[in-house]
């Protein structure tokens, strides 16, 4: 078969192979404009009436539940700290992190609160004052000193985060003292039995709760011995007798008690803090390109081929970050990781741990993309990555992880074909070099659905861009905030002029939004902008805009990415 | 009486217009017809759907190799450039932005079947390719080259060899180097041969 051959073979079947599916597109267009339409008429219904009574309703439902939450951050106890050396003392705390009792429970703690006026301010000041006050009566002078924490709250997922910001305020307080103690975390879990032995020594619940513990673990102990023994004391103890009390205090941290308490220097029973912040500055650095080398370098026998990435990844994180895993004997895995509106999904095996996260994306030829981590969990992150125009390979790098319950946090580098999801090239400005880029609706008129959800609301998750594609690149947007439901405050690098200002905003999926300039000066303005939903990838448009005195406009673009109401 | 005669001599007056334009969209440009379309002139639609049916269905049979999902993802994309047209905005590559209307509906059909199914996209059964074509030695060269050349090689070859668009405009519409696509497709070709060829001797065997 010679080429002239093929060329019709090919013709011919090309003729008989395409579908005429006209008509089935046709009523598919139909289809659509009648959705559209109908959305339209619900819109226009009832007009003034039915907007005010609707507003009328929000705002009843804006003050009730405005001043539920305001009584519920305000007024409301939600979380018990305790906090037990010998001297045991009982914070009461707020939603909204404000002390609103702080009850000493022995006769020690009265002296270390000693008409201290606690109520109304921030609990990291209230801690501080507390274990400053314990410093200056010499409670924490041994280095074996121990301090028993315990937070109680319904919602065992916030009395989680409370305590852990409660073991760094102390941290911090012991550092700047100069003080060394270990801190036990321990869980609660509340019975009519504790109260007794509290009210019976004149003790915490919470120590009570531990010392009836310890009691259960070594019959050969009494509670009534346990109850006049200090903290410092009762870890010695656990020590000394071996007693394991991983089911009373945090998992992890029943290694580093034994360990604390035989006079290490890092004597927080979590994760090491020094370690931490040392691994964390190694990982940023390294994200930076900064100490590539020397982090090759520092690199031992058994990475050379780590030494050997080094070499083939310009400006990547990877042999600091791979030496550390290396070391680390546990390597975070990934098990999946994708690509939709923006996101990069990475999946991980198993559980990790977070510490100031950050991430660089390249692509095949070393380009590399503006991008952060905008939510992190357990077991996935999101990181939005912006300017990602074609289809291909893309290498991420995220720093500031862990396996969760190890040591030091490390660097992981990962890969993920991408092929990019209804990428329509519009080519606005200059086709060749810098197109700009939307996508196709997928089912026109989502947001519309979805306005009355969003309104009001506000939106806890997002990330705005910047962007380097304004025209002349000299007004650049240094943030962007939701300052209510839906406005936002846009803020410029300098002082600008309204010449003619035009603002655009459109999804990835080319709906376009109403906006409304509400506030706008030399340095920033104020925009509503309707229908915003959660999940997407939206383009603010500044046209009309110019630097002062200048007169010349200019366009000013920025991506915001909202991930979660 | 006049009334009658008015309403009627504006019906005419209407009916002309539409003539005259029906008759100018044949006229007309891609990138015209893609502007009218934004306006919701669905004559316009018809006749951009008769200038470029041929080859959007080629692009998209070139990526996906399946005539099933290609039919669906080319009602599919004619959809989405009926809804987005006027986000369209004129280049002289309208061609090119339906292409990558369709391009972006295949990767994502891909990747959907590669979720589904846990193999690689390359690894991924052709099935039956074109059942639709009666005569067989036109599938049989229709299915060799959907199975040996490359994605970037078959798109070259059906748009010029099953569509007739120029070299020219095919290095245009996909945005590479004319010399490329010349050489792709001399390239192509000859490897059409060659299997084909190998394939005439294994069933002579």
């Amino acid at each position: 078969m010679n080429k002239k051959e093929i060329e019709n073979h090919l013709s011919c079947a090309m003729k008989q192979a395409t579908p005429n599916v006209l008509d089935e597109i046709l009523a598919g267009c139909h289809q659509q404009e009648q959705v559209q339409s109908a959305k339209r008429t619900v819109l226009k219904f009832s007009g003034f009436k039915m907007t005010s009574s609707i507003l009328a309703a929000c705002l009843l439902l804006f003050l009730c539940v405005g001043g539920m939450q305001f009584y519920n951050a305000n007024y409301r106890i939600s979380s018990v700290i305790e906090l037990d050396v010998n001297p045991s003392i009982e914070l009461s705390v707020t939603k909204a992190g404000k002390v609103l009792e702080a009850k000493a429970v022995n006769q020690d703690a009265v002296e270390i609160l000693d008409d201290m006026e606690l109520r109304g301010v921030e609990m990291k000041v209230a801690i501080n004052a507390i274990i400053g006050s314990m410093v200056q009566h010499g409670y924490l002078d041994d280095l074996d000193s121990a301090i028993l924490v315990t937070v109680s709250n319904d919602n065992a997922e916030k009395a989680e985060v409370v305590r852990k910001e409660v073991v760094s305020n102390i941290e911090e307080c012991l550092k700047e003292n100069k003080k060394e103690a270990t801190i036990i975390e321990q869980k609660l879990e509340k019975n009519d039995s504790l109260s007794e032995i509290a009210a019976e020594y004149g003790i915490s619940s919470s120590k009570a709760n531990f010392i009836q513990k310890i009691a259960e673990k070594d019959p050969s102990l009494s509670i009534d011995d346990l109850a006049l023994m200090s903290i410092t004391d009762l870890a010695n103890l656990i020590k000394t007798r071996g007693i394991d009390i991983s089911d009373l205090t945090n998992y992890e941290n029943v290694k580093d008690i034994v360990d604390s308490l035989e006079g290490q220097t890092a004597n927080t029973i979590t994760d090491s803090s020094e370690t931490e912040t040392e691994a964390t500055s190694s990982t940023v650095d390294t994200t930076a390109g900064g100490t590539t080398q020397e982090a090759a370098v520092s690199t031992t026998t058994e990475t050379t081929e780590v030494t050997e990435k080094t070499t083939a990844i310009p400006e990547s994180s990877a042999p600091a970050s791979s030496q550390e895993q290396i070391t680390e004997g546990k390597k975070i895995k990934i098990s999946d990781a994708y690509y939709k509106n923006g996101i990069i999904r990475v999946e991980f095996e198993g559980f990790v741990s977070w510490k100031n996260p950050t991430v660089a994306v390249s692509d095949n030829v070393g380009d590399t993309y503006p991008a952060m981590i905008v939510e992190y969990q357990e077991d996935y992150c999101d990181i939005y990555v912006d300017g990602i125009t074609h289809s291909g390979e893309y290498e991420f790098t995220i720093a500031g992880i862990k396996v969760k319950n190890t040591e030091n946090y490390t660097t992981v580098i990962g890969s993920l074909d991408i092929y990019l999801e209804q990428l329509i090239v519009l080519e606005t400005t200059a086709p060749e070099t810098t197109p700009s880029e939307t996508t196709m609706p997928e089912s026109t008129g989502t947001a519309e659905t979805e306005t009355s959800e969003a309104e009001g609301l506000g939106f806890k998750h997002f990330a705005a861009e910047i962007s380097t594609k304004s025209a002349e690149g000299s007004i650049v947007v240094t943030s962007l905030e939701n300052t209510t439901g839906d406005q936002w405050e846009i803020k410029f690098s300098k002082a600008v002029d309204w010449i003619a200002p035009v603002i655009t905003v459109t999804d990835e999926l080319g709906n376009t939004y109403v906006v409304s300039i509400l506030e706008k000066n030399s340095k920033k303005c104020v925009l509503a902008i309707d229908a915003l939903t959660a999940g997407h990838t939206y383009t603010i448009k500044i046209s009309g805009i110019a630097l002062k005195d200048t007169q010349k406009t200019t366009e000013v673009v920025t991506f915001l990415a909202i991930i979660s109401n | 009486m006049f009334l009658m005669s008015l309403v009627s001599a504006q019906e005419e007056i209407k009916k002309a217009t539409n003539k005259d334009k029906s008759l100018d969209y044949r006229k007309m440009s891609n990138e015209l017809l893609l502007i009218r379309i934004a306006q919701g002139e669905q004559d316009a639609f018809k006749q951009l759907y008769e200038n470029t049916d041929r080859s959007v269905y080629s692009f998209i049979l070139s990526i996906i190799r399946n005539s099933q999902d290609a039919e669906e993802i080319m009602q599919d994309t004619y959809l989405k450039v009926w809804t987005s047209a006027h986000l369209y905005t004129d280049q002289g590559k309208a061609l090119a932005w339906i292409f990558t209307i369709s391009r972006n509906l295949c990767y994502m059909r891909l990747r959907n079947r590669k979720r589904e199914s846990d193999i690689p996209i390359e690894d991924l059964e052709l099935g039956e390719s074109c059942p639709q074509i009666e005569n067989t030695v036109d599938r049989l060269v229709l299915e060799s080259a959907l199975e040996v050349l490359s994605e970037e090689e078959r798109q070259i070859v059906l748009l010029h060899a099953g569509t007739g668009m120029k070299h020219r405009e095919i290095a245009k519409t996909l945005g590479l180097p004319l010399a490329t696509v010349l050489s792709k497709y001399s390239r192509s070709i000859k490897k059409l041969k060659i299997n084909l060829s190998e394939e005439r001797g294994g069933i002579n065997e």
